[in-house]
């Protein structure tokens, strides 16, 4: 029975206890927790706020990439026009330098093969002259008399005293 | 070059006094003369041409052959210049230059002919006469022989060279022939 009749006056002495600690609690954490809710507010709406930045920051990004990209196939394709002309400004000028010299090497054959069949036409000519002085030379020493060689004294005179 | 030039020094300081005393003829055979005996006799040669005996006796040696000779005061007057200057050897090269002197002098000048075949001394005055003719001086040729000619003659003679030669008109046909 007494533990019946303590009972709810330990409930209230709990409760008066508990409002006790909830008025000390109110009175001195509200003004903390109501600051620590306020800079936990306002880090979360800086944090909200940069994300925002950001965000806007990755749009501009985005569209200056895109402006990028857009205006990229336009190069590559004044690239490709230019590395073409480059391309067949240099086959021109490889070709104009080939032309050249291939006619540069046909000129000197030529004058070598011209040079060559003068040179072998030399030979022939002195090896037919040499020949033909020989035999010339055998003929008229077997022909050739002490009348003959006293008829080109006398002609030898007769010019000495012709230039005269 | 420079012989020569010493040499004809030498010979025309005796033309000089061969011509004077109109005997430079004489001088030239006694120059001749003398070249004779020296070059017959190896050991006159070698006594005076080279400088190994003492000069007294060298000039011994040549008062003898002077003597022998009986050669006259000037030409015997330059072989002891000559001796006494250690030219000796210089003497074929005066004696030609002399004899050019002494040709020049009598408006005569001397070549050398080559014939094919021997040539009678008629031919070969004639020959004189027609080149004395053209150079307008009386001209001496030494005639030689040579079969290589084949027929014809060759001469040289005062800067001259003419010739009429067979072998020489098969070169001229052989060049044109060549040539073409």
């Amino acid at each position: 029975m007494g533990a019946e009749l303590s009972h709810p006056v330990a409930l209230l002495f709990q409760c008066v206890n508990f409002a006790i600690l909830v008025g000390i609690l109110v009175k001195f954490g509200k003004k903390p927790f109501k600051d620590y809710l306020k800079k936990r507010h306002d880090s979360v709406k800086e944090r909200i706020d940069e994300a925002g930045r950001l965000i806007e920051e990755a749009g501009k990004l985005k569209a200056v990439f895109e402006a990028r990209l857009s205006g990229l196939e336009s190069e590559i394709e004044a690239f490709r026009t230019s590395a073409m002309a480059q391309v067949e400004k240099e086959r021109a000028k490889i070709l104009d330098e080939a032309h050249g010299l291939a006619s540069r090497m046909r000129e000197q054959a030529k004058r070598a093969y011209e040079q060559e069949m003068k040179e072998a036409m030399a030979k022939v000519r002195q090896e037919v002259s040499e020949r033909t002085i020989e035999a010339a030379e055998a003929a008229i020493r077997e022909l050739f008399k002490q009348e003959d060689h006293e008829r080109m004294v006398e002609e030898f005179i007769q010019n000495v005293r012709s230039i005269n | 070059m420079i012989r020569q030039s010493i040499a004809r020094r030498y010979a025309r300081g005796l033309f000089a006094v061969g011509e004077k005393d109109g005997r430079y003829r004489e001088y030239l055979g006694e120059l001749d003369e003398f070249l004779k005996v020296v070059e017959k006799g190896p050991k006159i040669e070698r006594a005076l041409m080279l400088p190994l005996l003492e000069i007294h006796k060298r000039k011994e040696i040549l008062s003898d052959i002077i003597r022998a000779l009986s050669m006259e005061a000037p030409p015997a007057a330059l072989l002891g210049l000559l001796l006494e200057r250690n030219r000796m050897n210089y003497l074929p090269l005066i004696c030609n230059a002399y004899e050019a002197m002494v040709d020049d002098a009598e408006g005569l000048v001397r070549g050398v002919g080559y014939s094919a075949y021997p040539l009678s001394e008629t031919a070969k005055t004639r020959i004189e006469e027609a080149l004395g003719e053209r150079l307008a001086k009386r001209v001496h040729l030494d005639m030689r022989q040579d079969a290589s000619l084949i027929g014809g003659i060759k001469v040289i003679v005062g800067g001259l060279r003419i010739d009429g030669s067979v072998k020489r008109q098969l070169e001229m046909l052989n060049e044109r022939m060549t040539k073409e």
